[in-house]
């Protein structure tokens, strides 16, 4: 009976070892699937781009809005502008800066350098003058167009930027005049602008011409106007930050993880 | 102290029937899983899986195996068969790591692999920099 009752205790006594045996961490590098089945694609051309400002489609309604109303509004204030101008706005700041031309030059060089993807070294198709957004589920078109490129995945979208002042009091924390080490939350007044970019991406297959993804991707940085930047540079920092999720659509990315391993 | 006597002598031989009785494979069983071990630390992930299943033959409900198998089947991308040998690990052992390393893959399954699909998508992201 004890000699049962040892073992039994020594088996636990096996098996919690065992339980408490330990661990060590693992770095892995896996791939996530891409957003595309990309096996039928090896050539990717990148089209050309609308451009705009973000806000635009509201201003104009608004715009068409005021105009209907006018006469009344005009009578009830005298005549003067209902709504103040802002003190610079986002066609202001960007001035000339052709995003369209620019959003395809950096996706062109970006997808040639991050992907393996044989990135389409001609000019792309022009798209329809005044064209608006339909263009991009016009079969046709796209069809018509991937035939002299042999029949490429085509990247294709919208670009919209704004800018905005956000500037206002903000709280800071700042060490004491006397240099005591003592920090204090002092109140200051801080210029800031806001900037946003908005991208609609399309991706269209070459043989067919219909959307086989799409995305709306959109990022927004504040600077102090101290930085002093220009709206290139203000393109590229935004871009920057999005581009690898627009890699990761055509191209498997590697994400790193830890895991434990079990001794 | 004739008691204590027959205690000691028959917990002597309770110790060495256990050792007799053990089952033969489990001195290979040990080996082959730390075999893996080894072989995952120097990044031979093929070789690794390959001793962890050995091991998985020998003791299905092996949880060091089957957490360490889920490991090299998330690394591979396949995370299907990740999820299974995690889920069998979990029930197999209630190692703390088993639980951190399924509620990690879960998260990263539901923040990436989810993504994948495709369709039209929307994502915003945003970033401050300079003085607040």
């Amino acid at each position: 009976m004890i000699a049962r009752i040892s073992s039994v205790v020594l088996g636990l006594v096996l098996l919690t070892g065992a339980a408490a045996a330990g661990s060590f961490t693992v770095t892995i590098e896996t791939q996530v699937k891409t957003k595309i089945e990309m096996e039928q694609y090896k050539d990717i051309l990148v089209g050309n781009f609308l451009a705009g400002m973000l806000g635009d489609q509201e201003d104009e309604e608004a715009a068409r809005a005021a105009a209907k109303s006018q006469p009344a509004d005009a009578e009830q204030s005298g005549g003067k502008p209902a709504k103040a101008k802002p003190e610079r706005s986002s066609k202001q700041f960007y001035g000339s800066l052709d995003f369209a031309n620019e959003t395809r030059q950096y996706l062109l060089e970006e997808l040639r350098a991050n992907t393996a993807l044989n990135v389409v070294d001609s000019d792309p198709p022009e798209l329809p003058a005044g064209g608006g957004e339909e263009v991009f589920e016009d079969t046709q078109f796209w069809s018509e167009a991937a035939a002299n490129y042999q029949d490429p995945l085509i990247l294709t979208g919208r670009t919209r930027v704004a800018s905005k002042d956000v500037s206002g009091f903000v709280q800071e924390q700042v060490r004491d005049r006397y240099n005591t080490g003592r920090e204090l939350t002092v109140t200051r007044f801080r210029k800031r602008y806001s900037y946003t970019i908005q991208l609609d991406l399309y991706f269209i297959d070459g043989r067919s011409g219909d959307q086989v993804y799409s995305e709306q991707l959109q990022n927004e940085i504040t600077r102090s106007e101290l930085d002093d930047l220009s709206p290139l540079s203000v393109f590229y920092s935004m871009m920057d930050e999005i581009m690898p999720q627009i890699t990761s659509i055509v191209s498997p990315p590697t994400v790193v993880l830890e895991r434990y391993l079990l001794e | 102290m004739n008691l204590a006597l027959k205690i000691v002598r028959r917990t002597l031989v309770a110790v060495w029937l256990t050792a007799l009785l053990a089952p033969a494979h489990s001195d290979e069983l040990e080996d082959t899983l730390q075999f893996g071990n080894l072989a995952a630390k120097r990044g031979l992930w093929s070789e690794a899986a390959f001793r962890w299943k050995r091991v998985l033959q020998l003791d299905p409900n092996n949880g060091r195996a089957l957490n360490n198998l889920a490991v090299a089947y998330e690394r591979e991308g396949k995370f299907e068969e990740a999820r299974r040998y995690y889920e069998a690990a979990l029930k197999a052992s209630g190692a703390p790591e088993v639980r951190d390393n399924f509620e990690k893959f879960r998260q990263f399954i539901q923040q990436r692999v989810a993504k994948s699909t495709p369709q039209t998508q929307t994502q915003t992201q945003t970033q401050t920099q300079g003085p607040p």
